[in-house]
């Protein structure tokens, strides 16, 4: 008996009452992009347009268990002269034991103006919580660290400092468990991964990761203690959040270690402040040192390759930065902010700013760059210039 | 002497139907031996560049085998085909395709990097390979600070580091004036000569026609002609 698609549909909506709590929920964004160098090359013309659709199951089967489930599409359309669409083919995911080719459409090479659909199941995970205990088993997001820029104690999927969209971080298989004890609470994980390259169907315990964390809080400041085994590498890290005269402070403090060859052994850290104004004003800084950096422009290039720098997913190479940023609220619908991140040996610098509008409920526009400025040969002078709009409806 | 290289009854065809097919090779057989510097003509349209990018590894065979010192590419996966092409292939396009973001010593040392060459090896080998192609000096001015036909010394250069066993070159002094394609020619016929360097190129050129030790000539597909000069 053939039963169409979309009884079937109805069905399984219609059942989720019976069964607690579910919703379904996502948004639609389109980003056009507008890309140049010209510091490098003033030939530098390329555009594209990408269409992030996402949508995410959340159901509560009951007071204790939960499942949530998130899907995204993103067809990219465009023309590079850089080699972006070559860039995006290579793409791939960390500690991801079940692991999916994101390329639903790979680029034609001998098309001036490609196209892809790079596809992400993102989230698949059931968790149980109780008063004083959760887990979760599958594929979630698991991040660290309060900077706001560059935490020195995520190793797993951060953001590069040019990603525009920066909502939902990719998600990782894991098993995460959490006991929490007054104020302080025990963060445990194992993060699963596969050695793509060498074709294995197992995990891999050279591609996973463990962590454990212990986080307190003492006079309203928010202390962690952190050790972490990813790939091989040990991390030790400390993290702080707390308040002075009316800011919001935070440092943060990782040392890695591995043997490894080619590996080097670094520290990192990131300590900053927030201020809040009247009249909607906001400005934060934060100066980050990156002991695994370099302060020779010739060693630029080797270093993103080395095997350090790419099993922490870093995406500076140099060693000391900072970073300066103001914000307006014009209204409870609209604000701008303008700042920028600082490389302060070479003297480049990543100008990042955005104007936000909510139009529309559940509707946002967004216009925003990021440009590189400074001597020939700088970190952030390389960095291709972008000018985007970005349109967002949630549903 | 050993075949470096060897396509065995490779045919390509593109599109789905009947209607749209089109057989851009046709049973294609063809050895290449170390040390050749063998040239590929033929009309527009007569499979050049799709023939090198089948020896290449950048686009599968829709029949037949390639070999390359024995090893059948077209039963390589994704990774494995890459790193292969890595260590074993330098292609040089006619558009250079020169990282623009990277001066012309990263351009070409980036490929030492991912072969894992230790830092010091890796920059003799660069400053070499410049030396080679006649850029020394120039290897911090980034590919807009440099002449077309100076790009192209700088991609032949990237396509020489890696010490490939050939090196695929399509069309590589069509976006060259005539002294400049002459110039990139004399210096690949060196580098031929003193190190060995197999080279296979597509070309409408005249002058690499001259040249060549060896002219293979396709139409329509098929090879119909193969001559030693």
């Amino acid at each position: 008996m053939k039963i169409k698609f979309s009884k079937l549909l109805l069905i399984f909506l219609i059942s989720l009452n019976a069964f607690g709590d579910a919703k379904l929920t996502g948004y639609v964004k389109a980003y056009p992009q507008y890309f140049t160098n010209t510091f490098v090359d003033d030939e530098i013309n390329d555009f594209m347009l990408n269409l992030p659709l996402r949508a995410s199951f959340f159901w509560d089967m009951s007071d204790f268990w939960g499942l949530e489930f998130s899907w995204q599409l993103i067809p990219m359309v465009g023309q590079s002269s850089v080699g972006l669409f070559n860039l995006l083919t290579t793409i791939t995911f960390d500690y991801r034991a079940i692991y999916t080719d994101p390329l639903l459409v790979k680029p034609n090479e001998n098309s001036d103006t490609k196209f892809i659909l790079f596809n992400n199941p993102d989230r698949f995970f059931v968790s149980y919580s109780s008063d004083n205990f959760t887990m979760e088993v599958g594929r979630q997001i698991v991040a660290f660290g309060s900077s706001r820029f560059v935490n020195p104690t995520d190793v797993v999927t951060p953001f590069g400092l040019n990603t525009i969209d920066r909502e939902v971080r990719p998600g990782v298989d894991a098993v995460r468990l959490k006991y929490f004890w007054g104020d302080y609470n025990l963060d445990i994980g194992m993060l699963f991964g596969k050695d793509r390259l060498l074709k294995k169907s197992d995990v891999s315990i050279k591609e996973s990761a463990i962590f454990v964390r212990a986080v307190g809080t003492a006079g309203g400041n928010d202390f962690y203690l952190m050790y972490q085994r990813f790939k091989e590498n040990n991390l030790f890290g400390v993290d702080f959040t707390g308040g002075l005269g009316g800011a919001t402070i935070w440092a943060e403090y990782s040392y890695v270690n591995s043997k490894k060859q080619d590996s080097i052994d670094y520290s990192r850290l990131t300590v900053g402040g927030q201020y809040f104004f009247v009249g909607e004003w906001s400005i934060f800084g934060e100066y980050h040192y990156n002991g695994i950096g370099t302060n020779n422009q010739d060693e630029y290039l080797p270093l993103r390759f080395n095997v350090s720098h790419r099993d922490a997913n870093l995406f500076l190479i140099g060693k000391h930065y900072l970073a300066l940023f103001g914000t307006h609220k014009f209204s409870a619908l609209n604000d701008i902010s303008l700042g920028g991140t600082w490389n302060l040996i070479d003297s480049s610098l990543l100008i990042n700013g955005l104007f936000t509008w909510n139009n529309l409920e559940n509707h946002y526009v967004d216009v925003g760059l990021f440009a590189g400025v400074g001597a020939e040969g700088g970190e952030f002078v390389r960095y291709l210039d972008s000018y985007y709009l970005a349109y967002r409806f949630y549903y | 002497m050993e075949n470096i290289f060897e396509c065995k009854k490779v045919s390509k065809n593109f599109g789905k139907t009947k209607q749209v097919l089109v057989h851009a090779l046709k049973s294609v057989d063809l050895e290449i031996k170390k040390g050749e510097f063998t040239a590929i003509i033929g009309p527009s349209g007569s499979g050049k560049t799709t023939l090198l990018n089948i020896m290449s590894g950048l686009d599968n065979p829709t029949h037949g085998k390639v070999l390359l010192k024995g090893n059948d590419i077209t039963k390589m996966d994704g990774n494995e085909l890459s790193d292969f092409r890595r260590d074993h292939i330098g292609f040089v396009f006619q558009s250079y395709n020169l990282l623009p973001v990277l001066t012309a010593e990263e351009n070409i040392e980036y490929i030492l990097i991912i072969q894992g060459v230790p830092e010091k090896e890796r920059k003799e080998r660069v400053q070499k390979a410049l030396i080679e192609v006649g850029l020394k000096g120039l290897g911090k001015k980034f590919p807009n600070q440099l002449s077309g036909g100076q790009q192209q010394r700088v991609a032949i250069a990237r396509a020489l580091v890696g010490k490939p066993d050939i090196i695929l070159a399509d069309e590589p002094t069509a976006n060259l004036d005539s002294v400049n394609g002459r110039a990139l020619l004399d210096m690949m016929l060196k580098l031929n000569e003193t190190l060995g360097v197999t080279f296979v190129f597509s070309t409408h050129d005249p002058l690499i026609m001259n040249e060549a030790k060896r002219l293979i000539t396709l139409h329509d597909g098929k090879i119909v002609e193969d001559k030693i000069q």
